[in-house]
């Protein structure tokens, strides 16, 4: 489902490769982790997923779509929910959702269907018709992940998409996803909390400096050391480069 | 006293970081050729402006000192700052009290809200102080010289300059408490805020034309002046009657009236402590207040409507609009380019039927006796010129701000977004040219061809105008605004858009000059304007497809 092969980013401004050689591939089922420090690349490795950004070098395939000659097929596949939601502020709630729904061509029949099950989820409904900057930053959050899957893609992309979010939302949002996986479909997200990452995810990547330093699943990761924590493995892997990029 | 200027100098800091020597070093090193060009462009209109005003205020000092009226010039350069205060600030004053982000942040410091709220205020009284130096203290100056002022008149301006922002401050301030009081009970707060800020400026522009129409003619000839000291001299009194301290300060700048001014010093001291002691009571409350989900006690659930489906670029469209219409600071910037032509003929047609009144000059006579080649060309200079200043396509792309990324991982061909914008911009532009159009037929029912004419000119001149500006925009947005008056307000590309689309209506005019000395007609001067306009839409129409391939849709 999602394959990136050789991807290289180098950002002009400071010259320094944010992505440095990334290969990767996340089959259909599959529920991905993407861990790292701060600055480690996991950002910028997902706005090249979503077609954000292009690569200097390399290629992102979603779902047999080429990123670069196939963009908008490749992006219809996605649900993407971006780190930070200050987004369109002043539209109400269900302004921004009929947006989504309407970039992401969902019928009138599907939307509705949709937005009322993930609103009755998130429990949002007595928000909805309020501006976004009224709501708090847990809420901005639910509407933004409503919106991303307003569509039922079979790709979910989700750039820290616990934080803020309530424990009841929190726990969720992982049965949703869960869910997702086990129909076939493919969810990628990133997170600083490994604890979710250790229990939610079927295979993880560890990102440093902008290279993919593992990836594989919790066992395969552990590499024999059975009692080791993926905390343990986490500042193993990466206790050699500097916090901030 | 040390939270008080401690908060003071970070609002200065925050404000005016980009002008720090060190902030100024590190943007040449790495903007050099955009900081160099923004203190050209800032230098440009400072000479512009400034020379333009220098050369009214010397002519009309010597034309005011042969009518034996100099002090006319004091009264009214103290009318216009003060009333400038009161429009200019207005914005300034609201946002910075009440509508800033730091309400939260501050209100958890260990400092008085009061002392919050003086800080605050005095940010603004120091910005006015140094707009009130451009705009009092040149004509005061050439009052002074010309007139050969003593030594008292010279000190009296010192206390004239730095107070008289202070009284319109504190009308303001305690304005905008009100406004923030009433708006915190509707729910749709920001229309109030659109609606005030516009009536504002209109009254401000009214203001401005009734003042502006007297200099522009007093320069000229000695007849109108006249004119303008018997019409207007009434009007800057009423003014005055209406504003009493502008007066004070007026009569006791000119030594006239000393207990007035006394007075009037001792007020404009006094008020600023009987503002902060009266507004601190409520201070944190009312600026926490805009932070808040507003009041509803009857929520709307989601109903059947609510889930219509639109094609791609309506949606996208739906969106622009809604987020000019809705952001105070977008729609006051932005929504002027629909009324604001029409606003202008409307004004300048009374203005000029009233001076002309007296004289049995009207502008239906007046215009009427120019050939129609020459109508149509005033007019298509005069709405082009208008239509010239459209923020909404030069600042398209920058208002995306932080949703920019977000936009482009959307399944919308970039062209789509581009095209949302500019049927949005362009639309609005449009829209205030026609009601232009049809306001001059009105006004003028003799003139009707050469206004259709004008209007067909002038929407191809802003179709290349506002290509260009987006173009511009989409290879230069400035992503990174805190506050959406950075992004449509101190953004440079709005300045750049607009001296461009007037170097090309200058071109244009200087055409047209040749073209009508050459003995052309209406229809042919017309055609040929109008073909290389046509040509213009088509290479400006190339050029936005492919700057939008370049740039919007390349990471």
């Amino acid at each position: 489902m999602i394959d990136l092969q050789n991807v290289t980013k180098t950002y002009s401004k400071n010259k320094k490769k944010a992505v440095d050689n990334l290969t990767l591939h996340v089959e259909g089922g599959e529920l991905f982790g993407f861990i790292g420090p701060n600055g480690a690349g996991k950002t910028t490795s997902i706005k090249l997923m979503t077609g954000v950004l292009s690569p200097d070098e390399g290629t992102v395939t979603m779902a047999g779509h080429p990123m670069d000659t196939d963009r908008l097929e490749a992006q219809r596949l996605i649900g993407f929910v971006p780190d930070g939601n200050d987004l369109y502020d002043r539209l109400t709630g269900m302004e921004y959702l009929n947006f989504m729904a309407d970039v992401y061509q969902v019928d009138s029949a599907r939307r509705k269907a949709h937005i009322e099950k993930y609103l009755d989820i998130f429990e949002l409904e007595e928000a909805i018709n309020s501006q976004v900057r009224t709501y708090s930053k847990g809420m901005k959050q639910k509407l933004v992940v409503i919106g991303a899957l307003i569509h039922n893609p079979p790709i979910w992309i989700l750039d820290e998409p616990l934080g803020g979010l309530d424990p009841r939302a929190a726990h969720l949002l992982k049965e949703e996803m869960i869910r997702h996986c086990k129909e076939g479909n493919t969810v990628f997200f990133s997170t600083h909390v490994l604890e979710v990452a250790e229990k939610l995810c079927t295979r993880i990547g560890v990102i440093d400096h902008g290279t993919l330093r593992a990836e594989g699943t919790l066992e395969e990761l552990r590499s024999g050391e059975k009692s080791a924590s993926l905390e343990d493995l986490f500042l193993q892997l990466t206790n050699d480069g500097g916090e901030e990029a | 006293m040390t939270g008080f200027f401690a908060l003071l100098r970070l609002q200065l800091l925050s404000r005016y970081a980009d002008f720090k020597p060190r902030n100024l070093k590190t943007q040449l090193r790495e903007k050099k050729g955009r900081t160099i060009g923004m203190f050209i462009a800032i230098a440009f209109l400072v000479l512009y402006l400034g020379g333009m005003l220098f050369f009214i205020e010397t002519k009309m000092i010597d034309l005011l000192i042969k009518m034996d009226m100099p002090e006319m010039l004091i009264t009214m350069a103290l009318v216009l700052a003060t009333m400038g205060t009161i429009v200019m600030a207005f914005f300034f004053t609201l946002s910075s009290l009440y509508l800033g982000r730091d309400a939260a942040y501050l209100a958890a410091l260990p400092l008085k809200p009061r002392t919050i709220l003086s800080a605050k205020l005095t940010q603004v009284w120091l910005s006015e102080t140094a707009i009130d130096a451009i705009l009092l203290l040149p004509p005061c100056i050439l009052y002074g010289v010309k007139t050969g002022a003593g030594i008292g008149f010279w000190l009296r301006l010192i206390p004239v300059w730095l107070l008289v922002a202070i009284l319109p401050i504190c009308i303001i301030a305690f304005l905008s408490s009100l406004l923030i009081r009433i708006s915190a009970l509707w729910k749709h707060r920001e229309v109030l805020l659109t609606v005030g800020g516009i009536v504002l400026l209109i009254g401000y522009m009214f203001l401005m034309m009734n003042i502006g129409g007297i200099t522009g003619d007093a320069a000229d000839n000695g007849e109108m002046l006249q004119s303008f000291v018997t019409n207007y001299g009434s009007r800057i009194a009423a003014m005055t009657k209406f504003f009493p301290p502008a007066g004070w300060a007026a009569n006791g700048l000119l030594g006239r009236d000393y207990p007035m001014f006394i007075l009037w010093i001792v007020i404009s001291l006094a008020a600023p402590v009987i503002t902060v002691w009266l507004l601190g009571y409520s201070y944190r409350k009312l600026s926490m207040m805009q932070t808040e989900t507003p009041g509803s006690s009857k929520k709307k659930r989601t109903g059947k409507e609510s889930f219509a489906h639109a094609s791609q670029l309506k949606a996208c469209i739906s969106r622009e609009f809604k987020s000019i219409l809705r952001v105070p600071s977008y729609a006051t910037n932005i929504l002027p380019v629909c009324f604001m032509p029409l606003l202008m003929v409307v004004m300048m047609s009374m203005i000029m039927k009233n001076t002309g009144g007296d004289s049995g000059k009207t502008i239906q006579t007046m215009l009427g006796a120019l050939p129609p080649v020459l109508v149509m060309c005033i007019l298509a200079a005069v709405m082009g010129y208008m239509s010239g200043m459209n923020p909404a396509l030069s600042t398209a792309v920058t208002r995306e701000g932080k949703g920019h990324d977000f936009l482009k991982a959307l399944p919308v061909p970039s062209m789509t977004f581009i095209r949302a914008k500019f049927i949005v911009g362009y639309g609005l532009g449009m829209a205030g040219l026609v009601a232009a159009a049809i306001a001059v037929m009105i006004i003028l029912p003799g003139q009707t061809l050469p206004t259709i004419l004008a209007l067909i000119l002038c929407l191809l001149f802003c179709y290349c105008n506002s290509a260009m500006a987006l173009c511009r925009d989409i290879r230069k947005p400035r992503l990174d605004w805190v506050t959406e008056q950075e992004a449509v307000k101190q953004n440079f590309g709005v300045l750049i858009s607009m001296l461009v689309s007037w170097g090309i209506l200058i071109a244009l005019g200087v055409l047209c000059y040749f073209l009508i000395k050459w003995n052309l007609g209406m229809l042919e001067v017309f055609g040929i304007v109008a073909a290389i306009l046509a040509v213009l839409c088509v290479i400006t129409h190339f050029r936005l497809v492919k700057v939008t391939e370049q740039y919007y849709c390349q990471g």
